[in-house]
């Protein structure tokens, strides 16, 4: 029991915390939304009670003049009543439409400031997709303006009701006494209780069994939705499912998961249709009882015709007031749920904003660069990926990674550019741990083009300057010193050409190629003393290619390059030469040197390509 | 009324597709018909029975009738009205159970089977994509038991339409004794209050477009804002400000859309409550009259005022169902024309393909020109080949020159506008197009793996038909068996991380070594490989070529690749050049020729051979 009351306590806190959060995020919401719904609320009593009043008067005296306000009165009053909800309630639309793009922004900007390595962490993945963009926090607002709209429901219609109990039959037959006597009301309350409690016990075991379904289905779903919505459509898998004659298999993997939907499927709608029965019996005997009571009541004359119809009335407004006050609760109780990963989420520690050294971009001509003693594994699995690297490098210089694949070198240009942080030993700046630096005005320093970079479908100019207000001469060189001058001419609007057609007709689609020199050209643009390429010509052919490079070696005079290459014709501009093998750095020197030990991994790398071309 | 001028005369009529759908309905699930048939009583009855039940006390009460009497008559409606609920909710529960599994099921099965089955040029075509969203989104809807989209919407909406109807006689005939006029005007109002409806419809419908575009971008904005994949970028390139200002300024534009819609539907309930404030008022004041003159009794006064509230529902309820099933028929208008979408290739009984001992096979294109469907440049021109039995063949050129549209024509993914190209003497379209499709074991740039086991995605076949030494072969020529080794689960390791939890991500150079095994294991008589070594590491890139022959023994392959080092081994080079084959030849052939094919080749070489001169120097 005592669980029982914490773990409540526990879902409403969460519920006004999450209240509190919509409140800084959109102001007045939750006022507009608590004053609609408590019109709601009060807006069927209005017609009850003055057509309850005039029938009591067509049906005794028909004071005529009385009837006419009455009338008046009731549609007056329903008129300007709905006209005030509709008001408030496409506020309420309109700022709850608000509201779900803020939280969308919201957890945007938790995800920009999110620890990198946290982001690859697949339980904050897990939790992250869960969040459902937040739609919890969306839902939180309904709960309380449902709730007290409801209990107003409930109070107006216990309190009209009460009156039957109070009135009192005239008659001396036995069943005026019955009516009279308390044996009536205790009966007919005991009743009322059974039924709020297996209503809202029926509810909830209906909600659990939901969320159980819907948690055991979901890898299911999410495979269905794989296959059905994304693998059995796409242009590019289209080629392997014909050529390799996938259909049948796909065919039979969504057979399998459905089949298994159909099982869960099957146990809700047994759980369902039960309680669903249940909740319904008493619900629906309820209102047949007190039709009953009250009709009874004023056969014996305890009350007035017209109060027939407001004490009914009365009673359906009461069930209605109810199931909304225990839905309200489900509601609470599972949206908490999701409120507990959505605040886990966005309360995660930023770990790496803790340094506090400013870094003067204009003095950041003389960085030196240490690995000391590092080593590395990644937080998913238990193998280091680096071990134990030293290796020193100074502006200005130009440096080689190469190695097999896996042998640590996009890792260690991760670390470099503090997307992780090592386990072991210390990256070191001038002398100075890096984690001593602001984040930013560390990661300032670095212009990297990643394997798997990414473009967005903005203007190229957005794109390059990763800006929306730009320098369009800036820009424009940078393109060209890229190497796109020949494609832009041909673009319909220069730089200010729209990116990819997904939603816009107008948008140029750019090959893989094309992609990456955007991408140079936006290393280019940020203009930062070091210049990190993995893999930056993967995706070109051999002229493009080697025009890249020469252009490179032009543009980056005075900065510190650091490649990552698979076509070892790079090296060659390259003043040092790193070579990783499993996690270690196994040789580093010139070209030359390292050519000339027979023995050693780069002159088997090097050999492997260049015998093809002598 | 709004549809007709924007969209064409649909090709089907509701009449026709409301058949259509029965018809697939009493194929996968004739229960549910009967069931959708069942609720109707509850539609009409359950609303009936909450205006009887007051009336029927008043009137027992007005004519003095015995205690019994009024005891009887509550419970008889009492009873009703209790068992049409359940029956009600019974139904609402096997229905929803119904739609989301077995009808689900079987929608997703048919438009997947097509998605999975149709040409290949058919999928890549936009109008063919819209109508596979569209489709896509009628299963959605079905799936979660949405009455007004889905599969079934016509259907639903049909029937309401029919019970309303009833509703309406009924109520209408209740009210026929009162005076016709009151009907009438009902009518009236409702019409009115639809036609303010439809002028505010229409004017959304026109300028939809301009807050769906807002949204598309919206959603873009968010999906990559928190996007795992662009984290690494966000954060080098500090993009958190651009997009933030682009979010908000794409946000303010969209609320003031919003704010817009908003009023006018503000100002559509205004007309309503009007309407509604005269209907009450008239309604009030009539039967007020009625009573006074004595020509009704209270209690019809109780039962008419119900009435007159639930006739107007019952108007208004049809009204609004007939403009929604203009829509909902475009729906399945929709799938329908993707469900019966035509293909070009033979999928009839074709010639049987040759015997294993004729391996391998010949291939000839004839004048092979081809442009995509959208557009009208070339990008194959003019391709005359003829690829002998057993020959390797690579290709090389530039990007964009038409490399990898090439083999897809040869694959039989594209067909040639014009031109034709035979296999072993006869023409592709001369196969039947699955039987074709045996014949290629290809390795594409581009790949996405099925989240199942690494020794399924290797065999794709049921586990008990694993050639388990057939697949060590290809795990060692392909370099997977490395990979392999380090998985704790080794072969039965899942793929697709997103899916699996227990699943892994393969990195660029292991795909690539997967993919070849995929190929190897088909082992059908003509391989194709694009790009296999793009991600692979100098070594193992060197190790390929050592074994290539090994892969490609006993059948026709052809090798697109920029690394030109790998030419060396294909027993003809062909040069490309936007669309066309500029060169052709054996390596040392076109070195002579001193064309293209050598400026690349030079290209490439010259950091190699420098080096190698430098090294001399020292």
């Amino acid at each position: 029991m005592n669980d029982y009351i914490k773990t409540r306590i526990k879902e409403w806190k969460l519920v006004f915390k999450g209240l509190k959060l919509v409140h800084k995020l959109q102001p007045f919401l939750i006022l507009i939304a608590v004053t609609c719904n408590i019109f709601r609320a009060l807006s069927p009593f209005i017609s009850l009670y003055y057509s309850s009043q005039i029938i009591t008067e067509l049906s005794g005296a028909r004071d005529w003049n009385k009837i006419i306000h009455y009338t008046i009165l009731t549609v007056l009053l329903n008129f300007f009543c709905f006209l005030l909800i509709q008001f408030l309630g496409q506020m309420w639309d309109i700022l709850d439409y608000v509201l779900g793009h803020k939280i969308g922004l919201f957890i945007a900007d938790k995800c920009f400031q999110l620890d990198y390595a946290d982001m690859e962490n697949s339980t904050i993945r897990e939790t992250k997709e869960k969040l459902h963009d937040g739609y919890a926090l969306k839902r939180v607002v309904w709960i309380l303006p449902d709730l007290i709209s409801n209990s107003i429901s409930v109070i107006l219609s216990v309190s009209l009701v009460i009156q039957i109990f109070i009135s009192r039959s005239t008659g001396t037959d036995p069943l005026s006494a019955f009516l009279n006597s308390s044996a009536s009301i205790v009966m007919l309350c005991i009743f009322l209780f059974i039924t709020i409690f297996t209503v809202s016990k029926s509810n909830e075991k209906i909600q659990q069994k939901s969320y159980d379904v819907m948690h055991n289905t979901r890898s299911f779903q999410n495979h269905l939705g794989y296959y059905a919505f994304e693998l059995s459509i796409e242009y590019n898998s289209g080629k392997d499912i014909r050529l390799y004659n996938q259909a049948p298999l796909i065919k039979e993997e969504l057979h399998s998961n459905f089949d298994r939907i159909l099982d869960y499927g099957k146990d809700f709608f047994h759980t369902n249709i039960i309680y669903t029965f249940i909740s319904s019996i008493f619900n629906h005997s309820l209102t047949v009882l007190i039709y009953l009571f009250v009709g009874l009541k004023a056969l014996t004359k305890a009350i007035s015709i017209g109060n027939i119809v407001l004490y009914s009335g009365a009673v359906t407004q009461f069930g209605v007031g109810f199931s909304g006050i225990s839905f309200a609760l489900t509601q609470a109780r599972k949206q908490s749920e999701y409120l507990e990963w959505f605040f886990d989420f966005v309360e995660l520690p930023n770990h790496k904003e803790t340094g506090t050294k400013r870094i003067d971009l204009e003095e950041a001509k003389n960085y030196e660069i240490e690995f000391r003693d590092v080593s590395f594994h990644y937080p998913s699995s238990e193998n280091y990926s680096l071990e134990h690297l030293n290796i020193k490098f100074k502006v200005g210089e130009k440096m080689a990674v190469v190695g097999r694949n896996g042998s640590g070198k996009t890792t260690f240009i991760k670390l470099l550019c503090r997307l992780y942080d090592p386990q072991e030993g210390e990256i070191l700046l001038n002398g100075i741990n890096i984690k001593e630096y602001d984040y930013y005005d560390y990661l300032s320093l670095f212009s990297v083009v990643f394997q798997d970079f990414h473009l967005f479908s903005f203007t190229l100019g957005e794109n390059v300057a990763t800006s929306s207000d730009y320098d369009e001469k800036k820009v424009e060189d940078c393109t060209f010193k890229a190497g796109l001058e020949q494609r832009i001419e041909r673009f319909p609007n220069g730089i200010k050409t729209q990116l990819y057609n997904e939603f816009a007709e107008e948008g140029v689609e750019i090959s893989g190629g094309e992609a990456q020199k955007v991408a140079i050209a936006r290393a280019l643009y940020k203009n930062s003393p070091f210049i990190i390429l993995d893999e930056p010509t993967a995706a070109l052919d051999p002229i493009a290619e080697a025009d890249i490079y020469s252009r490179l070696n032009d543009l980056i005079k005075d900065k510190t390059a650091v490649y990552i290459s698979h076509r070892l014709s790079s090296c060659y501009f390259c003043k040092q030469i790193a070579v990783f093998d499993s996690g270690h750095l196994v040789q580093y020197g010139t070209h030359k040197n390292l050519v000339a030990k027979e023995d050693g991994l780069y002159y088997q790398l090097w050999n492997s390509q260049a015998q093809y071309y002598q | 009324m709004e549809s007709t001028n924007q969209k064409k005369k649909p090709p089907f009529g509701v009449f026709q597709n409301t058949i259509f759908v029965t018809k697939l309905l009493w194929k996968w699930d004739k229960a549910l018909i009967f069931l959708i048939l069942g609720n109707i009583p509850t539609v009409l009855f359950i609303p009936l029975c909450t205006v009887y039940l007051p009336k029927v006390i008043v009137q027992a009460i007005e004519t003095q009738a015995g205690t019994s009497y009024l005891i009887a008559s509550i419970l008889f409606l009492g009873i009703i009205y209790l068992s049409l609920n359940l029956l009600s909710s019974f139904i609402k529960a096997q229905t929803d159970f119904r739609l989301s599994t077995k009808v689900g099921a079987h929608l997703t099965y048919i438009i997947n089977e097509k998605s999975m089955n149709t040409d290949y040029e058919n999928i890549g075509n936009p109008h063919t994509q819209t109508l596979v969203q569209k489709s896509l989104e009628i299963l959605g809807n079905t799936m979660d038991g949405s009455t007004d989209g889905g599969l079934l919407a016509l259907v639903f909406i049909s029937l309401s339409i029919f019970s309303n109807l009833l509703g309406f006689s009924v109520y209408a005939g209740i009210l026929s004794k009162l005076s016709p006029f009151v009907s009438i005007l009902i009518i009236l109002s409702s019409l009115i209050l639809h036609l303010t409806n439809t002028k505010v419809n229409q004017w959304i419908y026109k300028n939809k477009e301009n807050w769906l575009k807002l949204d598309n971008k919206l959603y873009y904005l968010g999906y990559k804002s928190s996007d795992f994949d662009v984290a690494k970028d966000i954060r080098l390139y500090h993009m958190r400000n651009w997009f933030y200002g682009t979010f908000k300024k794409f946000m303010d534009e969209r609320i003031r859309w919003t704010v817009t819609m908003q009023l006018l539907y503000f100002l559509c309930s205004v007309v309503g409550n009007v309407l509604n404030l005269l209907r009450d008022g008239g309604a009030y004041a009539y039967l007020i009259y009625l009573v006074f003159k004595g020509s009704i009794s209270v209690s019809d006064f109780v039962l008419y005022f119900g009435i007159i509230s639930g006739f107007s529902n019952w108007c208004t309820n049809i009204i609004q169902n007939l403009s929604k099933i203009t829509t909902c028929n475009y729906d399945i208008c929709d799938l329908r024309e993707f469900l019966n979408m035509k293909d070009n290739t033979n999928r009839g009984k074709g010639v049987a393909l040759p015997m294993k001992q004729e391996l391998p096979y010949k291939i000839e294109l004839h004048q092979v020109h081809y442009h995509y469907s959208t557009e009208e440049k070339d990008i194959i021109r003019n391709i005359n080949l003829t690829i002998q039995p057993g020959e390797k063949i690579a290709i090389v050129g530039a990007n964009g020159a038409g490399k990898t549209t090439l083999v897809k024509l040869i694959c039989g993914l594209y067909s040639p506008t014009s031109g034709e190209i035979k296999i072993n003497g006869y023409k592709t379209e001369e196969y039947n197009r699955d039987d074709y499709f045996q014949l290629f074991s290809p390795v594409f740039q581009d790949v996405q793996f099925l989240p199942i086991s690494i020794k399924r995605n290797i065999t794709l076949c049921k586990e008990q038909e694993i050639d388990h030494h057939k697949l060590n072969q290809c795990l060692v020529l392909s370099g997977l068996d490395q990979v392999i080794e380090k998985l704790p689960h080794g072969l039965d390791t899942l793929l697709v991380s997103d899916l699996n939890e227990e699943g892994i991500q393969l990195s660029g150079g292991e795909q690539q070594k997967l993919m070849l095994a995929r190929a190897l294991y088909k082992n059908a008589p003509i391989m194709i490989l694009d790009e296999p070594t793009a991600a692979l590491d100098p070594i193992a890139e060197n190790e390929m070529y050592l074994k290539y022959h090994e892969l490609t023994k006993n059948a026709t392959s052809i090798f697109i690749s920029h690394r030109l080092a790998s030419t060396r081994f294909c027993d003809r080079i062909l040069f490309m050049e936007q669309g066309e084959i500029v060169e052709m030849g054996t390596h040392e052939e076109l070195l002579k020729t001193g064309g293209k094919y050598r400026e690349m080749f030079d290209i490439q070489a010259k950091y190699y051979k420098e080096n190698r001169g430098g090294e001399e120097d020292e």
